[in-house]
């Protein structure tokens, strides 16, 4: 912001994102090697689970940054932004990045519900960034409806911090999560009740859960590609680190049936609804869109299940989603740029019209749809199995419906876009050659942790399933 | 603080609190919810100011005069002046008349008293202030669902806002304090950002009538 210089810009701005990506390694190398980073009196506060949020918001951080330098650069060439923005752009997709990074590296709850208040605020002048009448629809919806609902969030915080009163310091409360999680069982278990419906509620507004989804579709949408990716990969898995959290605290005062109750009604609602309205989308970022309602509900769902398999199979999907959709996002930026149209049925013959693009698409598509042999197959028969050997049949048959009927949207959108005669319209080629590795090195790990999962990421996600308190 | 004159104050200003809210249902004229908006924060504050004397607590003085600066000053100061400039000062055709409106709030009063009763804080003589401040969070709610201007809708959610904080208030005496400013960073942050919001939809649409952003369906 310091300057105007587009190139100048540009370069600080990825010079930043790689700053902060290697930051995030170091964290995960010290966290890794059996530390658990805590200072600022439990303020800041990196077990695994937050590290493992680190390495995702950082890498794809990263991503997001380089993928802009092509995409912004095409966005100015054709008129839609003015060059004079672009260093806005930067800065609040940074100030967006150190958001997310805030909410996940503290291990203050009360400090998790304003950075999660700051990434709505810094977001939404990127839903709003090409200046036009939807895109200012999408934010303002975004803005009202996650405010409303991070206020009950906050409501729920109040109300935690309430229960502990008198329980972690003689004369007051703590919102200290691992304090509040040593002393579990001596909350109050009353106000615990209504403070996790309030912080679901909340936090999964921002999530996306049915109900509370209705911005996620406008805003994903309406944003550009690079934030789009970024709202749907990591900050709806921002938010679900927050219900994790909660949920293992809760869990830790009366038991998994009553939160494990919620999740699971909550998770099944968004998947089921989320896979009737990707049957009928015209928009195929929209579509993106609902399938992340979709996957966030199978990790919610997962959740709730409880068992150890399950909470394992969720943080693993949770990751699963975060790479392969926001990478997936991205790829629909360069056929947006191709196209010139963001309709799906303004897009056909891809494979034909850019060969490249195409194949990453259908290989995109393929994997958040769940096909073998991706690491969104790989998770989703995890949380199932769970759910099966643990006895919870019948959700769990409910929830393999609804998954199956999105992978039937997904394939048949999928097929309508990329094979056929080409379409008549003029299409525009992107020389950019950045998007490309970016797009590969996202699938290509998408295609490792679905053939196997390294022995490193298995014992990570065992130990985080542990301190979860999955048994 | 024992039974002495603040507390008593304190019931005296929650209840103008709760009828200060329930007014704000029937206003139409954009400017008149703003500065009811303004003389709800300022309630607040008085009763944030009377609760830090009675700790002695120098952060809830703090927290006093931090409301006033951003929500009685601040916030509808810049708010007004872009209300005035709009030629459209008022709400027609609400969604739901202020007599329906009024009763279903009465209804969420009704709610509020029992969520404040299951928190059962008994000991203190504040229950019927936390009655209040959920009473008013979830009005402020019911607010922003059924009103179609924008200005209203902001109105609704700050309203909503000051609930959530008077109840957090009389929970917990005050948040950490690190948290507790965030919370008033945050505020002031999403003040300055709906009424970015508002300028531009003033700008685009000439009016502030969310009626007409429906673009996006589906």
């Amino acid at each position: 912001m310091l300057t105007r210089k587009p190139s100048f810009v540009e370069k600080i701005g990825a010079a930043g994102s790689l700053v902060t990506l290697a930051a995030g390694i170091s964290v995960a190398y010290f966290v890794s090697s059996g530390g658990t980073i805590t200072g600022l009196d439990g303020y800041i506060f990196i077990d695994n689970l937050s590290m493992l949020m680190v390495v995702l918001i950082t890498s794809i951080g990263a991503g997001a940054v380089f993928f802009s330098l092509s995409y912004i650069r095409e966005d100015v060439e054709r008129g839609h932004l003015g060059a004079e923005r672009i260093r806005w752009y930067y800065g609040f997709l940074h100030v967006f990045i150190f958001a997310m990074l805030l909410s996940v590296i503290t291990g203050n709850l009360g400090m998790f519900w304003v950075a999660m208040e700051l990434t709505t605020l810094a977001s939404a002048l990127l839903v709003s960034f090409y200046r036009n009448r939807a895109s200012l629809e999408a934010a303002w919806k975004y803005v009202i409806i996650c405010s409303a609902g991070i206020g009950l969030a906050l409501f729920g915080t109040i109300l935690t911090y309430y229960s502990s009163v008198g329980v972690v310091i003689a004369d007051g409360g703590t919102l200290d999560w691992s304090a509040l999680m040593r002393e579990a069982s001596r909350l109050n278990p009353a106000t615990m009740r209504l403070a996790f419906i309030f912080v679901l509620i909340g936090f999964g507004t921002k999530a996306g859960l049915v109900p509370m989804h209705t911005w996620l579709p406008d805003a994903h949408s309406q944003a550009p590609a690079p934030v789009s990716g970024l709202l749907s990969g990591v900050l709806l898995s921002c938010a679900v680190y927050g219900i994790i959290r909660y949920n293992a605290l809760v869990t830790g005062v009366i038991g998994k049936t009553y939160p494990g109750t919620l999740l699971i009604v909550f998770g099944l609602i968004s998947i089921i609804t989320a896979s009737l309205f990707i049957l009928m989308q015209k928009d195929y970022k929209r579509l993106l869109a609902y399938s992340s309602i979709e996957h966030i509900g199978i990790v919610i769902f997962a959740l709730g299940l409880g068992s150890k398999l399950a909470l394992y199979g969720a943080v693993f999907h949770l990751i699963n989603h975060a790479i392969s959709k926001s990478t997936l996002f991205f790829i629909a930026g360069r056929i947006n740029y191709i196209f010139r149209s963001k309709q799906i049925g303004r897009v056909r013959g891809l494979i034909d019209v850019s060969p490249v693009t195409g194949t990453f698409f259908i290989i995109g598509i393929l994997a958040i749809a769940g096909s073998p042999p991706f690491g969104l197959f790989a998770s989703e028969i995890i949380i199932l199995s769970g759910g099966f050997t643990s006895g919870k049949h019948v959700v769990s048959l409910i929830a393999l419906m609804p998954i199956i009927t999105a992978f039937g949207g997904l394939t048949y959108y999928l097929s309508r876009m990329s094979f056929g005669p080409r379409t008549r319209q003029p299409v525009l080629q992107s020389h950019y050659r950045l998007p490309i590795a970016i797009f590969a090195i996202g699938m290509g790990v998408m295609l490792v942790v679905g053939l196997y999962v390294p022995a490193w990421l298995h014992a990570l996600l065992n130990n985080i399933t542990q301190s979860l308190g999955g048994v | 603080m024992g039974y002495s004159l603040g507390p008593q104050i304190i019931n005296v200003l929650s209840v103008l609190i709760l009828g200060l809210t329930l007014l704000m249902l029937g206003l139409r004229r954009l400017s008149h919810g703003l500065n009811a908006y303004a003389v709800h924060s300022l309630l607040l504050a008085s009763v944030t100011g009377i609760v830090g004397y009675g700790q002695g607590n120098v952060h809830i003085y703090i927290a006093a005069i931090a409301t006033v600066a951003i929500k009685v000053v601040i916030i509808p100061y810049i708010m007004i002046k872009l209300v005035s400039a709009m030629r459209v000062k008022r709400e027609t055709g609400l969604l739901v008349n202020a007599p329906t409106s009024f009763i279903i709030a009465v209804g969420l009063t009704i709610l509020a008293s029992q969520v404040a009763r299951s928190l059962a804080l008994g000991t203190t003589p504040f229950d019927d202030v936390l009655t209040v401040a959920v009473a008013v969070s979830l009005i402020g709610m019911l607010l922003m669902v059924i009103r179609k201007d924008a200005v209203m809708q902001v109105i609704g959610l700050l309203t909503m806002e000051n609930g959530l904080f008077l109840a957090g208030l009389i929970l917990t005496n005050g948040m950490p304090f690190f948290v507790e400013i965030g919370i008033f960073f945050d505020i002031l942050i999403s003040g300055l950002l709906l009424w970015v919001y508002l300028k531009r939809m003033h700008f685009s649409l000439k009016s502030t009538n969310t009626a007409h952003l429906n673009q996006l369906r589906g």
